[in-house]
């Protein structure tokens, strides 16, 4: 970069070198961005397809007129092919650097261009969609009453624009809020957390069978690290920690009156007010009880852990409203439609029962 | 009958020959459960989200961790 002329302009004769730095970075900055932009520019992009395509040379003979009105090219000036005018920016582009205080590296960029586009003639757009894009163009110079030069690399920043936006929107967004907890938390608190499932689960696998499932499952059931990372949580098959409906545990088999026998239990009237659903107003599904709405299902198999992949969709498919019922609602129990255990999963509504809250 | 002291014997015997199965269901799940999570951190949101994501690197993940290590 160049040292500052302290004093040119005459307004600021003790302008600050920091100062001098920083105007000079943002004019860089405005003249980087307006060149990346006309490498993009549709006026550009049409004299270099042109060229390559061997067709017409008004797109050039344009973009000559408008960048000797922009005072880039000297009066008069004419040429063959965009490598010609290339090579003319070339040698003026003492201006250019002068003002950038920069190689002209754009310019390397602009003949890079030109050599895929040759590389891809094929694919290039037909004249006619050529010479739409050019009456397009004009049409919107006269209406914004600017240059088509201007025009041309407006549309260019646009373009640069909307990749900036969309990277932003797509990209930095999300990994901004991915990465939050890490920044909350910091790295050790939060590799600590994520780390706490697989270490349980790994240290389960070195312990006597029979101690395992018990280890596993408060592993899975502790509500952080599979949960948060998109993983199933896994949930204990032991008759104690299910919610139930009216359905009692073996135990009361029997000893109260009106009580039914049923394959997996006993099936008990449930009290006044409990009808159906067995949920008050403000009651808190256990199951849904820390854990997300939109959390798929977790396939229980007798007694132990064992979490499966999402195999919804390799399910045969089911009529519109048929359910999968549970066994008493089957009419294995006294009772059909009044919920066991399989029933009060979240989205399973029994006939006539409420859904969870 | 067994005793009580044969009974203990064989299952010391089950457990130590099953330590290199349970060795590798360990080692498959933490190598895998690391490479899920690093994934969720160094992959953009819109690859984790794609479909093919989910039903390649996703399921293999997880049947590793889950089925395999677990």
């Amino acid at each position: 970069m160049k040292p500052a002329a302290t004093g040119e302009s005459g307004a600021t004769p003790e302008m600050g070198a920091g100062r001098v730095a920083v105007k000079k970075a943002a004019g860089n900055v405005v003249e980087i961005g307006s060149i990346a932009a006309f490498g993009f520019s549709p006026l550009w992009l049409l004299a270099a397809a042109s060229d390559v395509l061997n067709g017409t040379r008004v797109y050039l003979q344009t973009l000559e007129e408008e960048l000797t009105n922009a005072g880039i090219l000297a009066e008069g000036a004419q040429f063959g092919s965009v490598d010609q005018l290339l090579g003319a920016l070339g040698d003026t582009t003492g201006t250019t650097a002068g003002v950038i205080d920069m190689p002209p590296i754009e310019l390397q960029e602009l003949r890079r261009s030109v050599s895929e586009l040759a590389a891809n003639a094929t694919s290039l757009p037909r004249p006619g969609e050529l010479a739409a894009l050019f009456d397009g163009l004009v049409r919107t110079a006269r209406a914004e009453n600017r240059s088509l030069l201007e025009v041309s690399s407006g549309v260019g920043l646009a373009f640069l624009t909307s990749a900036r936006n969309v990277t932003r929107d797509h990209l930095v967004a999300p990994y901004r809020d991915d990465w939050r907890p890490l920044r909350n938390e910091g790295f050790g608190a939060y590799a600590v957390r994520v780390s706490g499932p697989i270490a349980t689960r790994s240290a389960g696998t070195s312990t006597p069978i029979g101690t395992r499932s018990r280890s596993a499952a408060s592993a899975g059931s502790a509500g952080h690290g599979w949960h948060s990372s998109g993983f199933e949580g896994s949930v204990r098959a032991t008759p104690e920690k299910r919610p139930h409906r009216g359905l009692r545990l073996p135990e009361a088999r029997g000893a109260e009156p009106g009580a039914a026998s049923t394959r997996r239990g006993t099936w008990r009237r449930p009290a006044p007010g409990q009808e159906r659903g067995g949920q008050e107003p403000g009651h808190e599904c256990p199951w849904r009880r820390g854990r997300s709405p939109d959390r798929r299902r977790t396939r229980l198999y007798g007694g132990g852990v064992l979490l499966l992949p999402d195999t919804t969709s390799m399910r045969p498919r089911r009529a519109a409203g048929e359910r999968r019922m549970a066994p008493d609602v089957r009419g294995e129990g006294p009772s059909s439609g009044a919920g066991g255990p399989r029933a009060h999963r979240p989205g399973a509504t029994p006939s006539g029962g409420r859904r969870c809250a | 009958m067994s005793s009580g002291p044969q009974r203990r014997s064989a299952a010391r015997v089950r457990y130590l020959a099953s330590l290199p199965e349970r060795g590798l269901r360990a080692l498959s799940a933490t190598v895998f459960g690391t490479a899920h999570e690093a994934a969720q951190l160094a992959l953009p949101r819109f690859v984790r989200r794609s479909r093919f994501y989910e039903v390649t690197a996703k399921n293999a993940l997880r049947i590793a961790v889950e089925l395999v290590g677990g």
